[in-house]
């Protein structure tokens, strides 16, 4: 899509910080109550998406798999693809079952739908209400952004085909939330707060908040535990209208409104003043509620804060390696609170690049570090760029896919005002830090 | 043995070797995952730090396989660093051969490494890419090593599977390259081959050995430099470490170089005796061998007087483990010594050297499950009235979330089990888990719960 961004005379690519799709279409997955995504692939495949999500979220992954073996790879794969859903359906009873396709299936052609389809056939009877589904997510397109949309749509799709009709009555007072993959665990419980005070059901898809904040709830199990419940998906098409946040939720959205007519609204980004008050704006209208004290008040304290950190931001400069919808949100919120440039490093293309308030180009970490030569004052990135900033010399914040050797960092909030002071404080903290190292 | 073929399934140094052969078992789909054989190669050969590790595959074949050890890495190495071709859908239809080629160049003309290891991935050998004479082109272009390992993710069941084949890469075109440096060579020169935890596992043994003046050459592989590995042809001992992953590596030293191996642990104090005492034979020397008596008594005395407390607080204590692999078998040792009791073990993927090591250490009374489930082991734990449990790898969440007091010797642990600081340690990291008041606060209801 911007191919003139990318630099392409580099033919690999150094340090590396592209998530690949299965990770996101996997966490996606887990924001839907006992749910259970099965990798189709080679075994190493699985062990890899799961670690890393356990790594982060500080919580077990529910994740299975086809183990790919060679004769697969020259008989197909078919049977062993029926052997995995056998086992997974016999053993956890799951309310949904996605059948996830790496790149080896996808360069050796298995038939993923027929798959599902012959499995649905043959166990009509003990399904239940048991979803399967499969969708193809190989790694060699798209990052951890896409695969998370692309999962939630995929699911969408499934849920507006099972309700039929389109001709449901709306109820007002209902909103759908598709939470886009920046927003944490924790964002997303502050997003479900803020819309209930305004006496607002919301159905939020996927629901990491109920489900990687850490609960101790369950106990230990195999299924996804919290997250969505599948037979609530069905009041989503009776909601009055889908707020998405996150450009790359759009899909999903454009899905519920084509199929049920419920308009949709899409905010990129809900960290930032301006942000958060066009937020508790649409709230208002939409519930014909006024805004809670508790929210004015946070608003106040939101205005002081920025006052207060006016001279920790100005003038400075900082280099930023996240996925599209995360640099959008973050660049405009930085440019509100007014630092002097921000550069980044995307590492997958997306038409919101061409949005960011500043230089953007496709790339690795290796770019990421030309960046800081040309002097910064701050980086912002995942725990894999640490490494990075370390050499150079330079303050980091962590941010974005995967952090580890932290703690809690899933339960940080950046939404809202709330949220925002939050994170003015933490980046404001950490530039601070930066500058008494400077002078002593 | 057949001639020459490469075949890692049949390995003459082991014990399943006379045994008649079993059919290939079809792969089992199912909860209990395994490694991938091209992260194993990875895992086993990224601490030669000097070395550029370059992955020929798609974006996820290196993804949670690089800048993972945080700030126990010094990142000023080029291990440290991730190279991945990061094949495109059009790369696979068109072939990777000559990106694999550009991208050789692009390291070896922007990082100077003294060395580059290519990776194959499942992706590079379905399409069939010559592999080897890629890395062999290359090499006459850049005039360094570019050593091509083949550990596709299909090629076998483990990660354990990849870290033999990085060992046959090691083997064929590494050990053995190295300039000697006579003089620089001590009288004590021993090789460590096999997996150890972490740098300070590495570090730590490296340590123990010095002060009973024996000198480590090559660590294979433990944090070490290129040059260092490739010279590892010139010791006298060769040790496998706790380990059967790189045995044929041991096996064809000793039948290439005539370079002896043994096997051996540090941890624990009876391990740690029994792998002197074999280092003293090989080397069969009257001075050295007194010289490792009279260390090994001091560091045991040193060690029960300081620990006394620790262990009189452990006794009697029961403990249940969930791990897979070598630590199954390696902490036995050390938890009996400590006054524990064993009472179960719940193993997945071990071989049948790792069954009869965890045999030939245990008591009676202890209920061996392999094949585990996380119902089993919970059930055990139950029953048997256990007050901690011990696991590893993905097992870490099964006693977190049923709020069972527990102990993680998994990769991500911060201090080294090896060596007599290594029990100090453990015995420590024991009890201090044991005493956390966290485990009586968790089985609390909230007071509205009544």
């Amino acid at each position: 899509m911007n191919p003139y961004r990318e630099n392409l005379s580099k033919p690999l690519s150094v340090n590396p910080f592209r998530v690949s799709q299965a990770v996101g279409g996997v966490l996606a997955l887990q924001g839907f109550f006992r749910s259970l995504p099965i990798i189709y692939g080679a075994h190493g495949c699985v062990e890899a998406v799961g670690e890393m999500l356990s790594q982060h979220y500080q919580e077990p992954i529910a994740l299975q798999n086809v183990s790919v073996h060679d004769s697969n790879l020259i008989f197909g794969g078919s049977e062993s693809a029926q052997d995995a859903l056998e086992l997974a359906m016999s053993r956890y009873k799951p309310d949904l079952i996605v059948l996830i396709g790496t790149s080896l299936t996808e360069m050796v052609g298995e038939d993923l739908e027929n798959d599902v389809k012959l499995f649905i056939k043959k166990h009509s009877r003990t399904l239940g209400n048991c979803l399967v589904l499969s969708l193809q997510m190989p790694d060699y397109e798209g990052s951890l952004e896409t695969g998370y949309a692309r999962m939630t749509e995929r699911i969408v799709e499934a849920v507006v085909r099972l309700s039929g009709g389109t001709n449901r009555k709306k109820r007002r007072n209902r909103i759908n939330l598709l939470a886009g993959p920046h927003l944490t665990p924790g964002d997303v419980m502050e997003l479900r707060e803020i819309i209930s005070s305004f006496g607002l059901e919301v159905i939020t898809l996927p629901d990491l908040s109920s489900s990687l904040c850490g609960h101790l709830l369950i106990g230990n199990t195999k299924l996804s535990r919290g997250g969505v419940p599948l037979d609530y998906l069905d009041k989503m098409m009776t909601s009055g209208c889908t707020v998405a946040v996150g450009e790359c939720m759009e899909g999903a959205a454009r899905a519920i409104e084509q199929s049920s007519g419920i308009p949709y609204h899409v905010f990129p980004s809900l960290t930032g003043l301006q942000a958060s008050d066009d937020f508790f704006e649409f709230l208002r209208k939409q519930s014909r509620t006024e805004v809670q004290v508790k929210y004015r008040w946070q608003r106040q304290i939101l205005l002081d804060s920025m006052l207060d950190a006016r001279n920790a931001y100005r003038g400075k400069r900082i280099i930023a390696a996240l996925e599209p919808d995360h640099l959008l949100g973050l660049s405009g919120w930085l440019g509100e609170i007014g630092v002097r440039s921000f550069r980044a490093v995307s590492p997958s293309s997306s038409p919101v690049l061409d949005k960011i308030k500043g230089e953007v180009q496709i790339g690795d970490l290796e770019d990421m570090e030309l960046l800081a030569e040309d002097g910064a004052d701050l980086w912002i990135g995942s725990s894999l760029s640490e490494q990075g900033a370390l050499r150079r010399g330079i303050a980091f914040e962590p941010m974005g896919f995967p952090i580890f050797n932290r703690l809690g960092s899933f339960l940080t909030v950046s939404v809202g005002y709330r949220g925002t002071t939050e994170i003015l404080g933490r980046i404001g903290n950490a530039l601070l830090r930066a500058e008494r190292r400077v002078h002593k | 043995m057949p001639k020459g073929k490469n075949n890692l399934f049949v390995e003459p140094d082991c014990e399943h070797n006379g045994q008649e052969k079993k059919g290939c078992a079809r792969p089992r789909p199912g909860d209990v995952s395994r490694g991938c054989p091209c992260a194993g190669s990875l895992t086993a050969l990224m601490p030669i730090a000097d070395a550029a590790h370059l992955v020929h595959g798609t974006a996820a074949c290196l993804e949670s396989r690089w800048g993972k050890f945080g700030d126990r890495i010094d990142f000023s190495h080029l291990s440290g660093y991730g190279f991945s071709t990061q094949l495109t859908e059009q790369d696979m239809a068109m072939g990777g051969e000559r990106k694999l080629l550009q991208s050789i160049g692009y390291i070896a003309s922007n990082y100077n490494p003294p060395a580059i290891f290519v990776y194959a991935t499942c992706i590079t050998v379905l399409s069939m890419e010559d592999l080897d004479s890629i890395c062999e082109e290359a090499e006459e272009i850049w005039g360094i090593p570019v050593i091509p390992v083949h550990s596709p993710g299909f090629s076998g069941s483990s990660s354990n599977m990849g870290r033999r084949l990085a060992g046959e890469a090691l083997m064929d075109r590494v050990i053995g390259k190295g300039a000697p440096q006579q003089d620089k060579l001590t009288e004590f020169d021993i090789n460590l081959i096999g997996e150890y935890h972490g740098q300070e596992e590495g570090k730590s043994i490296e340590a123990l050995l010095a002060k009973a003046g024996i000198r480590v050459l090559a660590k294979i592989t433990e944090e070490s430099h290129f040059a260092e590995v490739s010279c590892a042809h010139l010791a006298k001992v060769n040790m496998v470490v706790c380990s059967r992953s790189m045995i044929t590596l041991a096996r064809k030293m000793k039948d290439k170089y005539d370079i002896p191996y043994f096997e051996g642990s540090f941890y624990g104090e009876r391990e740690i005796r029994f792998t002197m005492r074999q280092i003293g034979f090989h080397f069969a020397n009257a001075d050295l061998d007194k010289r490792l008596l009279r260390y090994i008594r001091k560091e045991e005395e040193r060690l029960r007087v300081e620990i006394a407390p620790v262990r009189r607080a452990l006794k009697g204590k029961m403990v249940v483990l969930y791990t897979d692999g070598l630590e199954s078998w390696t902490y036995l040792t050390m938890l009996q010594e400590l006054g524990l009791k064993i009472a179960a073990i719940g193993t997945n993927r071990n071989a049948q050297e790792d069954m009869s090591r965890i045999r030939e250490r245990l008591n009676e009374g202890t209920v061996i499950i392999n094949d585990c489930d996380d119902h089993q082991i919970l059930q055990v734990y139950r029953e048997r009235k256990a007050d901690l449990m011990i696991v590893s790898g993905r097992n870490e969440f099964v006693p977190l979330k049923e709020r069972i007091p527990f102990l993680s010797v998994g990769w991500d642990r911060h201090v080294s089990y090896a060596g007599y600081t290594g029990v100090r340690n453990f015995a420590e990291d024991l009890l201090g888990t044991l005493e956390q008041p966290v485990w009586v606060t968790s089985g609390k209801s909230a007071p509205w719960e009544g």
